[in-house]
């Protein structure tokens, strides 16, 4: 087996952080802890420090930007980071509020190999621009021990695991500080030497549950997990990190939304005519826009462009401080729909044709519809253009050789003479008619030096 | 005998004559509105459709409706056609000629390339002129046209004997003093019906010129018949 723990650590940060490019510090403070959580590069660089309380961090530099913590926006983010990643992987679990394990080895007969299923959740995680610790192990607690490390290494052997695995101080596992400080003070410093303890000894000065997680760090217990379904609609609710009371700052994160709606969408093959979007206030009532489309759509980037059309009229009553999208009236797209490229695929098809055609009949055998070049009633093979003239009375299909006439059909129309070509050695004097014969059938007949011939038919 | 009934009906070559329309291709109407009456709504979407008719007597301008409202992207092809298929006439069908192709080649590479037309995905449309094509390759561009969603339009010589062919419709077209008359052999999802007659016309006549002719009182006969 094989688990992948992705660790998040900075989802609310990067969530205030879609709206406003800021180069300040910026942190993300719990109150009721009094504790810096989550903190931005400038802010590392002032020397604030994640654990520490607010009075500190604004001591050390200034201006400080801080958004306040809530676990279950964290939450939130995770549940739709997920959403996005069961695009990639199947048996995602999630961590709240900001981890998930994802298993890998049954992923594997479907990418052809490891490496590939770490590559394609690599390139969608890049995509979704998140920060994150990472490290793959044989179980979900050995991973995320080795995460929480921050190793960042996708492992695929067992020894390798094994190496970096007891090589970790104590604290990286999940202890309590008083299971902590009994195995330090008995001397057990690193993770390996734990391991090495007689689980009969340990069993006797702890209690069953460390025992189990220890040995889920081992590898040797089956992993039991509740995976990650995503939900049947869209529905996504968002908290902005502040108040907005202009509808583009709004934009960024309606943006993101929309391309998590074009993902969800075009992976279950389902497409919706129309968006509701609410805008929650703080004191007044929601405003719910529903924005339709004549016809079924899934791509995200129209939908984007008649919401911003939509958001550019709106005059905000008062501030926003959260909205919601849902997709309504989801429905299947069918075959009977045209495919989005079916324009292109016929030029490719054609020439492919052509081709094909082409190297096993001779190119001569395919041709395209000739016009006649003047008067006389033949095709021209030499050249495209052609004469403006009164149609009607040209047959559907000309003889390559007109053919002599026999029978004694009956004159329907005509005669229409045509003589040209005097000038040239080919004299055209032919007089042309339309007649039938005893079973009906319709031919253009034309008599040149008292013979009959048969031009064609009007098929 | 209820089993090997059920047996037969399992047959993909076997369709019961009251089978439900909706099921089949769209229809595609043509126009002309006993026809359509008989054919449930028009000519299917798509399929292999046999006509079989003496050449010029408007067997293939009768589809004028049908052809002209095919996608204009599309290629329509024309396999083994009796001449040369004149660009103005398709003007008048309503036909851009620029997106036909017509293909002139043996009795044996036709099949092939109506085959591979279908298949391309590039055309809506096949137009072939064979005769005795046999119930195998009949299946074979029947199963290419489901699964492209081409039409197929096969002339066959009303002189050469009628094979039956798993297709779902079949056709034979008579000309007639005022127009044309139509015979269903056999078709997916209605009953055959013979006798459909129909008036149509599509080439202009020397009418007009007979009537002013005769209101004149001119002893002048028009040598309408040719002797020789």
């Amino acid at each position: 087996m094989l688990w992948l723990h992705l660790h998040f650590y900075q989802l609310s940060l990067e969530h205030c952080a879609q709206a406003i490019n800021s180069e300040d510090p910026w942190v993300v403070y719990q109150a009721s802890s009094n504790e810096i959580k989550q903190l931005n590069h400038s802010a590392k660089k002032a020397g604030i420090e994640i654990g520490m309380g607010l009075a500190e961090a604004a001591a050390l530099t200034t201006p400080l930007r801080i958004t306040d913590y809530c676990e279950q926006t964290e939450r939130q983010l995770l549940n739709y980071l997920a959403c996005s990643l069961y695009q990639c992987a199947a048996e995602i679990a999630l961590i709240p509020p900001h981890s998930l394990t994802i298993r890998i080895d049954t992923l594997t007969r479907y990418y052809g190999g490891v490496n590939n299923v770490w590559f394609a959740l690599k390139s969608l995680l890049s995509q979704l621009e998140h920060q994150y610790h990472f490290a793959s192990a044989w179980t979900p607690e050995a991973a995320e021990a080795l995460a929480r490390a921050q190793t960042n290494r996708f492992f695929t052997q067992q020894a390798d695991i094994k190496k970096a695995l007891y090589s970790l101080p104590l604290s990286r596992l999940l202890l309590s500080s008083k299971q902590h400080h009994s195995l330090a003070r008995s001397g057990v410093k690193h993770v390996g030497q734990l391991f090495e303890l007689p689980g009969t000894e340990l069993g006797k000065r702890f209690d069953n549950k460390l025992l189990q997680y220890l040995y889920a760090c081992r590898g040797e217990t089956y992993p039991q997990r509740l995976f990650y379904h995503p939900p049947e609609q869209f529905d996504e609710h968002i908290t902005v990190p502040f108040e907005i009371e202009n509808t583009q700052h709004l934009l960024p994160y309606m943006t993101k939304v929309i391309e998590r709606m074009g993902t969800f969408l075009r992976l279950r093959n389902k497409a919706t005519q129309a968006v509701e979007l609410t805008l929650h206030y703080r004191e007044a009532e929601a405003t719910e826009l529903t924005i339709r489309k004549a016809t079924l759509y899934f791509s995200d980037d129209e939908w984007l462009q008649l919401i911003t059309l939509k958001l550019s009229t709106l005059i905000l009553s008062a501030p926003v401080i959260s909205f919601q999208v849902t997709a309504l009236g989801l429905q299947e797209v069918g075959g009977q729909d045209n495919d989005f490229f079916h324009n292109r695929r016929h030029i490719f098809a054609r020439q492919q044709l052509a081709g094909k055609l082409a190297a096993r009949l001779g190119e001569s055998s395919i041709n395209t519809p000739k016009w006649p070049y003047d008067h006389r009633m033949q095709p021209d093979s030499k050249t495209m253009t052609h004469l403006t003239r009164y149609y009607s009375d040209l047959p559907g299909v000309v003889l390559k050789q007109p053919a002599p006439l026999s029978g004694t059909p009956k004159i329907e129309f005509g005669p229409v003479r045509v003589e040209t070509a005097w000038w040239s050695d080919e004299k055209h004097k032919r007089d042309y008619y339309i007649a039938k014969n005893q079973h009906g059938q319709r031919m253009q007949i034309f008599r040149e030096d008292n013979r009959w011939f048969i031009n064609g038919w009007y098929v | 005998m209820a089993k090997s009934l059920t047996l037969i009906e399992q047959h993909p070559a076997v369709w019961r004559g009251n089978q439900s329309p909706s099921l089949l291709a769209k229809r595609v109407p043509t126009c002309i509105a006993d026809l359509d009456t008989a054919l449930s709504g028009g000519f299917p979407e798509w399929g292999v459709i046999r006509i079989r008719a003496r050449q010029g007597t408007g067997e293939l301008s009768f589809l004028k409706h049908l052809v002209g409202q095919k996608p204009a992207d599309k290629l329509i092809t024309f396999i083994n056609a009796p001449g040369h298929i004149l660009a103005p006439w398709l003007k008048n069908l309503g036909v851009e000629p620029i997106h036909c192709w017509l293909i002139d080649t043996t009795d044996e590479f036709s099949k092939w390339s109506a085959e591979e037309s279908i298949r391309s995905g590039a055309c809506h449309c096949v137009f072939l002129w064979v005769n005795n094509l046999s119930p195998k390759q009949a299946r074979r561009l029947q199963v290419a046209t489901e699964q492209h969603h081409c039409q197929v339009i096969i002339y066959e010589a009303l002189s050469c004997s009628r094979r039956a062919l798993p297709i779902p419709l079949d056709l034979s077209l008579y000309a007639t003093e005022e127009g044309l008359k139509v015979d269903i052999h056999k078709q997916q999802g209605g009953w055959a019906k013979d006798d459909i007659y129909f008036s149509f016309s599509y080439t202009p006549n020397n009418q007009k010129l007979h009537d002013m002719m005769g209101r004149y009182g001119s002893s002048v006969t028009a040598a309408s018949t040719l002797r020789g």
